[in-house]
């Protein structure tokens, strides 16, 4: 499609009638949608997203819509490469509070994404969700395309997911002093794993499968995905729970017959890299995964970009309280099997993690994402 | 500092290659354990070993390093350029440190290798490049290094484009008129000799007259696959450009300024006696000593003094095809050069908004 059909076409879907917030037309939709997801059985990413997009899981969510919430018009998704099922999350939710959307697709987007973008558009093509179907559009063109100016210039919310560099050159470019703008920053993630918690374990395999969950998926690449993985413990202890973990990890890769999407230069540069700042891999080239001990100093600031394809940065500490100074400024997730532990309350009270979940549960999405209720951000109030 | 015999270019056969490299290698590969601190950090680390038993064992480092550190061998005050790789795709630059004794073997071993192909004489040169290039001294790109290598090979030089990149019609008219005949140096990047010469040439219906030229061109074919041409019709389209053609086509990076590889007679890129190719693994860098068989190319020059290059991995991927028995008759390693190796999609959250690339 040509720029200016494009925007003749995000123009027209503007003047579309507004919807209640979670409108019963809306809801019903997404069940529907919901349905033909899971039946995507092979595909558990979009298993997960036919989950949430449930009528009772909606209406669970619903609770937390704010008193006197109205939608805010039209919004503008510009969404990332990284996670094929994101752009799916980022609309529905805006559609749940009535806005129409004009959702900008990656031009790097996988196969899922592709999958995705036709069940929506098959589903919007049915005659019962016609009031739905004009509002709702979905596009893509490419990066130095003077669209993202112009849908900008009359969008209500703008919507900007994926990386601080893509969020300045985005900010470039004016929305009405009205129009409200949601941007997710990057974002780091990790793992805290209590040594003697895993040595006491009698059968490690289910925390091992859920942890295979967490990082296998998206290549490793989403912003949720485990990278850091703190031990905590005493060094022996430490040490002992090492190899169970490790080792059962790799045997379930084995096992399952699936490996990370790696590349061989890539991984020798980045071993070079941390041997250049002293910092061995115990792993050899072609592992299923290569672990980077961060020791003495090192803040993660100072380290190689993190490429996903199954990268381990560890860092060992013997008291919980030790974590804080360890995180980076821009951490999302830590996933953990420390249980009930007063002192991580503490340190997630002082924003340092944006979400604690089980370990499992990395890459499950929420309306609560990155320390906003994304309801309250995507409506407006009457 | 290494003695180099730049008299006999392709003359060593296997053994005796060997035996000479291996004892340049290991003695480079010391040199840079004990002058350049990360080098070090990174052979101490990786538990290798500044000296070897033989070429396969040499540490290689990531041509990607270039990128991340600064790798450099001298004082910085002796530094007298910072060569830069184009970097068209990554955001990133390889800065590659030359000192003085660096800069001046790197120089005379590419005229060296060169005149193997283009006599001794210094011929009338066209390069299909912006007349602008050099004079613009921002920084010493690659192309822009190239350029000045090679431009010690002829005389009377012409650059074929504009600074906008269209034909200079003028300086080619003039080129072809004064040297009908007769044999000149025609120099450039593959893709700047298709793309922005020979296409515009075609397309403007202009005939030139005819020349005896030697084209040497480089810089990889990356780009002109995705337009799908090969070696074939190129050396076609440059018959019908100039002639009467001789094609050369080379292997060479910024990394190893100097010790390139050129091609012979029969389309086989050849290692001169200071240079050396290995082929690894795609799966784990083991080496590989079949020949014919595909592997990622590590490339070997014995020129990098002020900076640890000497051994690098390379991202390209290719395929030996023998060692000293070329019928053109040159000594060493013949290859080809089979393409670059596939990345895997860096889809970090960062890169929503990345360039999509053909490369």
């Amino acid at each position: 499609m040509t720029d200016a059909a494009i925007l003749q076409q995000v123009r027209a879907c503007k003047t579309q009638p507004i919807l209640a917030p979670f409108s019963p037309l809306i809801i019903e939709f997404l069940q529907t949608l919901s349905q033909r997801l899971l039946q995507q059985r092979d595909k558990p990413e979009v298993m997960s997203l036919g989950f949430w997009l449930r009528r009772a899981q909606v209406m669970q969510m619903a609770k937390d819509l704010p008193n006197n919430a109205k939608a805010r018009g039209l919004a503008f998704h510009i969404t990332p490469a990284n996670v094929d099922t994101q752009f799916v999350y980022s609309w529905a939710l805006s559609l749940l509070c009535g806005n129409l959307n004009v959702v900008r697709l990656s031009q790097r987007r996988g196969d899922v994404a592709f999958l995705l973008e036709r069940i929506i558009k098959e589903t919007l093509a049915k005659p019962a969700y016609q009031a739905i179907e004009s509002g709702n559009i979905f596009v893509e063109y490419p990066n130095n395309s003077p669209l993202t100016a112009e849908l900008s210039s009359f969008c209500d919310l703008r919507i900007i997911w994926g990386g601080d560099e893509t969020i300045k050159r985005i900010q470039s470019f004016p929305i009405p002093a009205h129009a409200h703008e949601v941007s997710f920053g990057n974002k780091i993630s990790g793992a805290l794993l209590d040594a003697k918690t895993i040595l006491e374990l009698d059968d490690i395999k289910s925390l091992v499968h859920n942890f295979y969950n967490d990082v296998y998926w998206f290549n490793q690449q989403g912003c949720s995905s485990p990278k850091l993985i703190f031990w905590l413990g005493a060094d022996d202890n430490i040490a002992k729970a090492k190899v169970k973990f490790w080792s059962s990890l790799n045997a379930l890769f084995i096992s399952k017959q699936t490996s990370f999407i790696a590349s061989v230069t890539e991984r020798y540069a980045l071993k070079q890299q941390f041997a250049a700042a002293h910092i061995p891999c115990p792993d050899n080239i072609d592992s299923i995964f290569l672990r980077f001990a961060l020791v003495n100093g090192v803040q993660y600031q100072d380290i190689p970009r993190h490429l996903g394809q199954g990268l381990f940065y560890e860092r060992d500490i013997n008291t919980i309280d030790e974590l804080e100074q360890y995180l980076p400024a821009y951490f999302q997730t830590l996933i953990t099997n420390v249980l009930t532990d007063s002192a991580l309350t503490c340190v997630r009270q002082d924003k340092a993690i944006l979400r604690l979940a089980d370990i499992g549960q990395a890459l499950a999405f929420s309306h609560h994402w990155d320390g906003m209720n994304l309801l309250e951000e995507f409506c407006d109030r009457n | 500092m290494i003695e180099i015999d730049f008299d006999a270019i392709y003359s060593q056969s296997k053994e005796q290659k060997n035996a000479t490299l291996l004892a340049q290698f290991n003695q480079l590969t010391e040199f840079h354990y004990q002058h350049c601190q990360l080098y070090k950090n990174i052979i101490d680390t990786l538990g290798l070993a500044p000296t070897n038993g033989c070429l396969e064992l040499v540490p290689f480092l990531s041509t990607q390093l270039f990128k991340e550190l600064e790798l450099v061998s001298v004082p910085k005050s002796q530094i007298i350029k910072t060569l830069t790789s184009s970097g068209t795709t990554s955001a990133k630059v390889a800065k590659i440190y030359l000192d003085a004794d660096t800069a001046k073997l790197q120089a005379k071993s590419l005229v060296k290798i060169m005149q193997c192909f283009s006599g001794k004489q210094r011929l009338p040169m066209l390069f299909m490049e912006p007349s602008n290039l050099i004079a613009d001294r921002r920084g010493f790109s690659a192309r822009g290094a190239g350029v000045q290598g090679f431009a010690l090979l002829g005389r009377d030089h012409h650059y074929a484009l504009n600074p906008d990149m269209s034909i200079n019609w003028q300086q080619l008219e003039q080129f072809f008129t004064k040297y009908q005949g007769q044999k000149v140096l025609i120099f450039g990047f593959t893709f700047m000799i298709w793309q922005y010469f020979y296409q515009a040439v075609s397309a403007s219906g202009k005939t030139l007259p005819p020349l005896d030229a030697i084209v040497f061109h480089g810089g990889g074919w990356k780009k002109l696959a995705h337009l799908a041409v090969g070696k074939t019709q190129f050396n076609q389209a440059m018959q019908q450009l100039f002639g009467k053609a001789k094609v050369h086509n080379f292997y060479g990076m910024v990394e190893q300024t100097g010790s390139i590889f050129v091609e012979c007679e029969h389309g086989h890129l050849h290692a001169p006696n200071c240079a050396d190719i290995i082929l690894r693994s795609e799966q784990d860098l083991s080496v590989i000593n079949d020949f014919g068989q595909q592997g990622i190319i590590q490339v070997l020059s014995a020129l990098p003094h002020s900076y640890p290059g000497h051994s690098i991995l390379t991202e390209d991927l290719g395929r030996i095809l023998g060692e000293d028995t070329c019928s053109c008759g040159r000594k060493g390693r013949y290859f080809e050069v089979l393409g670059r190796i596939k990345k895997s999609e860096n889809r970090g959250c960062s890169d929503t908004y990345q360039e999509v690339s053909h490369d």
